[in-house]
């Protein structure tokens, strides 16, 4: 069993979190590595998507979307805020530490992400990130391209 | 900056809610935005003032139509302008002119007006003036006021007025002030909406839109995209607002309501003396499905588009777990994508990564009206693109 370093909090706790956020989240912690596979549906239109988190202490939490299959932007080349491995860029660098419970950051990060990735299916803009877009005051707004 | 409806906007926790919220988003971007409302209101006010002074104390000048009941789709014309129509009363007996004469006192008013603005160095005056069948056009930039000549109609007192018509050679009977007060009481079945204009007081009650009148704007808006190459067929505007006003029952939520409206309109299509018939509230004389005897295919077309809706509504209230994108795909089978757009833009932007106040429960619903589940850390997207087409 891998130690758990000072003011992180330790894996069984973060299990347990995540299963009382969601009931019905599949849990296993072998080797020192926490997986979880559980299902969101960021709004109640949105498709349910289920998700894999791992996670192993001094590593940062890697979350992938196993079904269904990401889609693409008729416009777009890739898929904005994705790593190259397929895992979720979820937070910048120092948003996210290991004393802070999954529960309550990377679930609803990533359910915030699959919400931002349907409406960027919609409009082939990100709005989900931290920079400010201004909404078009007018209708038509004026094309950006 | 529009005129709001006073649905929650946080209320996106159910189906209906999260349709609702989008439907409304887009038209409000077809409503007339309050700028425009106080400009325009701003320039009749002054041709009221100026006929008043000019003309006789008893000439007044007021709005109706869409623009006084607050459901105004646009812009209508093709150069992006909103049509405002208003009546111009001016009292006299029908049995002491003709309409042509009224027609013209009231013309060769506006144009002392005009002068008067021009001579007077103005800039805000009309840039254009001129006589269409039923009305005197005022243009300016970005709207018209339509001038509708009319005098009292002594039998239908006190709102009711004689029109003209250039092509008709009986005077036009209408009430719209008195069917703007009967629209207005249908939007406050709604409890919510009364309590909403009561609580904020200071906001003027043109600036709020009930569910009726979103309702109203909703049906208006399916229609005129529906009937974009057949306008001679299109359902009048008059004819939608009525049945939508007869068949709602005061419901908060907008989706709900379109539905419940939609299931129940064809009930308030009636037959009278072998003729289709529905009546104006506030002129029981006046028919408007007239047209639909004599034109068949007018009563056609009105079925098709409402059979159309009617599908549009139906398929929306079952895509529980299609996806955001699968319903914008949906809606732009029969809407105009344009608002749309708009729409679910602005409400990405409401769900940022910034917004601290949302939830998650334990289906993953984000939300910022639960108070149950943890609290969402605000956060940001890290990854070398915010725009994948760049």
């Amino acid at each position: 069993m891998a130690s758990t370093p000072t003011r992180a909090i330790n894996l069984a706790r973060q299990m347990a979190a995540v299963k009382a956020a969601v009931p019905t989240a599949e849990a296993t912690l072998r080797g020192g590595e926490l997986v979880c596979t559980l299902t969101l549906q960021p709004t109640p239109v949105s498709r349910r998507y289920t998700v894999r988190i791992a996670y192993r202490h001094r590593g940062n939490p890697r979350v992938n979307v196993i079904d269904p299959p990401l889609a693409m932007h008729p416009d777009a080349t890739h898929l904005p805020h994705v790593y190259a491995s397929g895992d979720l860029c979820l937070y910048l660098p120092g948003e996210w530490g290991d004393h802070m419970f999954l529960s309550q950051t990377i679930l609803p990060w990533t359910s915030a992400w699959l919400l931002h990735y349907e409406l960027w299916l919609i409009t082939g803009r990100w709005t989900g990130s931290g920079e400010e877009h201004a909404l078009p005051t007018a209708w038509p707004p004026i094309a950006d391209r | 900056m529009n005129a709001l409806h006073l649905m929650p906007e946080a209320d996106t926790d159910s189906l209906e809610q999260m349709l609702s919220m989008l439907l409304d988003g887009a038209v409000e971007t077809l409503d007339v935005s309050l700028d425009l409302y106080e400009t325009a209101v701003h320039r009749y006010k002054e041709v009221g003032t100026w006929l008043g002074l000019h003309a006789s104390p008893d000439y007044t000048i007021y709005p109706q139509g869409s623009f006084l009941l607050g459901t105004v789709v646009g812009p209508q014309t093709r150069t992006g302008e909103y049509d405002i129509d208003l009546v111009c009363r001016i009292p006299l007996h029908k049995t002491s002119t003709t309409q042509e004469q009224l027609k013209q006192r009231v013309g060769n008013q506006l144009i002392a007006y005009r002068r008067w603005k021009q001579k007077q160095g103005h800039t805000d005056g009309p840039i254009s003036l001129e006589s269409r069948r039923r009305c005197w056009t005022l243009g300016y930039t970005g709207f018209h006021l339509d001038v509708l000549p009319a005098i009292p109609d002594d039998e239908h007192q006190p709102h009711g007025i004689l029109l003209t018509d250039k092509n008709l050679h009986a005077w036009q009977h209408g009430n719209p002030t008195g069917y703007a007060r009967w629209f207005s009481t249908r939007s406050e079945l709604s409890r919510a909406y009364l309590e909403k204009r009561a609580s904020i007081a200071d906001v003027p009650v043109w600036h709020i839109r009930s569910t009726l009148q979103r309702l109203v704007q909703v049906l208006k808006w399916h229609c005129m995209t529906f009937f974009a190459d057949d306008t001679d067929n299109r359902p009048p505007s008059i004819l939608l607002t009525t049945l939508a006003g007869r068949a709602y029952r005061g419901e908060d939520n907008l989706f709900t309501a379109l539905r419940n409206v939609l299931a129940a309109m064809p009930g308030f299509i009636k037959r009278r003396n072998g003729q289709w018939w529905v009546a104006n509230p506030a002129h029981e004389e006046e028919n408007f499905t007239d047209k639909w005897n004599e034109y068949p295919e007018r009563r056609q077309a009105f079925t098709t588009w409402f059979d159309e809706l009617t599908a549009t509504m139906d398929n929306l209230s079952r895509m529980h777990s299609e996806g955001l994108d699968a319903v914008y795909a949906h809606l732009t089978k029969s809407f105009d994508p344009g608002p749309l757009q708009h729409s679910f833009t602005r409400y990405a932007n409401r769900m940022k990564s910034t917004a601290t106040r949302q939830r998650m429960n334990t289906t993953g619903l984000l939300s910022t009206t639960t108070t149950t589940g943890p609290r969402r850390r605000p956060q940001t997207f890290h990854g070398q693109h915010t725009d994948a087409r760049d």
